[in-house]
């Protein structure tokens, strides 16, 4: 499932699955390639009409469906954003050591 | 020592505005006026592009009415092409209807955001509740099963439009002459019948009439207080059918007065005979009005509110939406409504009448027949074209002209935002008047604060026509004296 961006209604989506694994570019410095973080449910006000945490749409899943799946995040460090301008070689380079790390050790790490 | 109040950011609305109110020396409110200093420029950068990619590009224009820009920039095309209704040439029954439907399903959708994340929730906790708890999110903790439908209501309208119109977002149905697929069996069954984790259309008229319900219960215990908020006058617009009832897809654009006399009607093809566009200085938002009252008695109100006072009834198949607008009617004797709050019994009803039209409309068998395009004749081309759709915040315009090679030369856009500016700046006045006017203390408060925005919120205004984020964005509310010296600051 790709989106445009998190909605409430992934509270819904999330709750028929017992494993999710969101992905997501970032700009954060310390990421030196990618990272991969276990999530915790936690209502914290994020939501606008355009914008909502996933702790915030775990929290809205076990609230509203009563269960909330195990739920990894996965953060690749991206460089530039500009119109037309594509990945940058070194946000491609992350993209595959995250791919490539993924296909390997997810299964072994029980994620 | 006269004084000026700014809020910057106005939070949860379709992007990025500033308010400032004005207060002389007696604490008087002398002025109010939406700054909104985003500029877009979609109408220059479009040129040059082919005149085929504008329904795609502009729709981008929104993250949350992009089917209206998508439809509105398909009728023009329409006309360019020589197929259009400024030809007299009528759309074959299929795409028609299709593209009635995808506009149907994005009202429901676009309504039930506005009014269950940003609406219910001020009416469920008060204007003066804190804003983490003041959206939907609160919601949540306070009452789970009625977001739980919230979510299923939105997720059944995105799948409709998926299904309608290619895309969740911003999809590629609409073509010149008509569309690229129709709806098969498999998908209008799935859409009536509901399925494990999506549900039935039945229901989503059940849930559209619990939704109206909290509007009426919330009315019936702060009658007075929802009534008073910003009675603010304007014309109303729409566009009509033959019958004079609003049509959201195609027709006359109407205008009423108070007293719901016909003030203007015309075909929309000839917009710019009846209205101009006003600048100011301080805003990149343009200030419509029709030339024959000028500026201040021509400005319009559209959206929900408005078309709910210029039409008289819906169709006969709709028979709950018709009870509630009767009942909407009765309210005010047969008068325009001029009530802010107002709105958002419209927009309730609004999301009634949208859910019976699509049960109408999915029970067509037109949906399933593969006439598709009206190809037109090889002298057809016209290059000019103009498309109105009514929208879920009100009359939306595109006109465009592009030259021998096709490629767009002019484009002009009137968003229903636009439409709303002088009304939108009246509500303001009107609010800030009843909290600040003549007060010994002007204190700002956080109720004080959101009264502002609840106000322009009413009006669900698309700022920016663009998407990102806002909603906690901070709020910082700053007194200034006239000399531009702080004098108070407030930030959340």
């Amino acid at each position: 499932m790709r989106h445009y961006q998190l909605h409430l209604e992934d509270a819904d989506l999330i709750s028929y699955k017992s494993k999710v694994l969101f992905v997501d570019a970032t700009k954060a410095a310390d990421v030196e390639s990618f990272r991969i973080e276990k999530m915790a449910s936690k209502m914290d006000f994020s939501f606008s009409s355009h914008a909502i945490s996933i702790p915030a749409i775990m929290a809205t899943c076990q609230q509203c469906f009563d269960r909330v799946p195990q739920v990894h995040l996965l953060t690749i460090r991206g460089y530039a954003w500009e119109l037309e301008q594509g990945m940058t070689p070194a946000a491609q380079r992350n993209l595959m050591t995250a791919t490539e790390y993924f296909r390997n050790e997810s299964c072994a790490s029980g994620m | 020592m006269s004084r000026k109040l700014v809020i910057d950011p106005v939070s949860k609305i379709e992007g990025h505005g500033k308010v400032i109110v004005y207060m002389d020396d007696d604490n008087q409110v002398t002025d109010a006026k939406l700054y909104v200093a985003e500029f877009r420029g979609f109408e220059k950068f479009v040129q040059g592009h082919p005149y085929w990619e504008a329904p795609m590009l502009l729709q981008r224009i929104c993250g949350i009415c992009f089917v209206s820009h998508h439809l509105c920039g398909a009728k023009a095309l329409d006309d360019m092409v020589g197929v259009g209704y400024s030809t007299g040439v009528q759309m074959l029954p299929t795409p028609e209807k299709m593209r009635r439907l995808g506009h149907y399903m994005q009202q429901l959708q676009s309504h039930v955001t506005a009014y269950f994340y940003c609406i219910v929730p001020e009416m469920l906790f008060g204007m003066d509740a804190p804003p983490q708890q003041r959206n939907v999110v609160g919601l949540v903790e306070a009452d789970p099963e009625l977001v739980k439908r919230v979510v299923a209501l939105r997720k059944w309208g995105q799948e409709g439009i998926k299904a309608v119109l290619g895309k969740r977002m911003h999809g590629i149905n609409s073509v010149p002459g008509g569309v690229s697929q129709n709806l098969d069996q498999a998908a209008r069954d799935r859409l009536i019948n509901g399925e494990e984790g999506l549900i039935s259309l039945d229901d989503v008229i059940e849930y559209a009439q619990d939704g109206l319900k909290v509007f009426k219960d919330f009315h019936a215990k702060n009658r007075a207080e929802v009534d008073a908020f910003a009675e603010v006058p304007a014309l109303n617009m729409s566009l009509v059918n033959d019958e004079g009832n609003v049509d959201y897809y195609h027709g006359d654009i109407r205008i009423v007065d108070k007293d719901k006399n016909i003030v203007e009607q015309f075909d929309y093809h000839d917009y710019l005979d009846y209205f101009s566009e006003a600048t100011e200085e301080w805003s990149y938002m343009k200030f419509p009005f029709l030339k024959s009252l000028g500026r201040e008695a021509g400005s319009v109100r559209v959206g929900a509110l408005g078309r709910l006072n210029v039409t008289k009834s819906y169709e006969h198949n709709c028979p709950l939406a018709n009870a509630a607008l009767e009942e909407f009617h009765d309210y005010t004797g047969g008068k325009a409504n001029d009530m802010t709050l107002h709105t958002n019994w419209a927009r309730a009803i609004e999301i009634l009448h949208s859910a019976e039209q699509i049960k109408v409309l999915l029970s067509d068998p037109d949906l399933q027949k593969d006439q598709l395009v009206i190809t037109p004749a090889d002298n057809a081309w016209i290059g000019e074209g103009v498309g109105v759709v009514e929208a879920p915040r009100g009359t939306l315009l595109h006109h465009y002209r592009a030259d021998k090679a096709g490629n767009i030369t002019f484009a002009n856009l009137i968003v229903a935002t636009t439409q709303n500016n002088t009304v939108m700046n009246r509500t303001i006045r009107s609010v800030a008047d009843a909290y600040l006017g003549g007060k010994e203390q002007a204190e700002i408060t956080e109720g004080m604060m959101n009264a502002i925005e609840v106000g322009i919120r009413a009006y669900d205004p698309c700022l920016s026509c663009a998407t990102h984020a806002m909603g906690q964005m901070p709020l910082v509310i700053t007194l200034l004296d006239a000399d531009g010296k702080l004098i108070e600051e407030k930030i959340r």
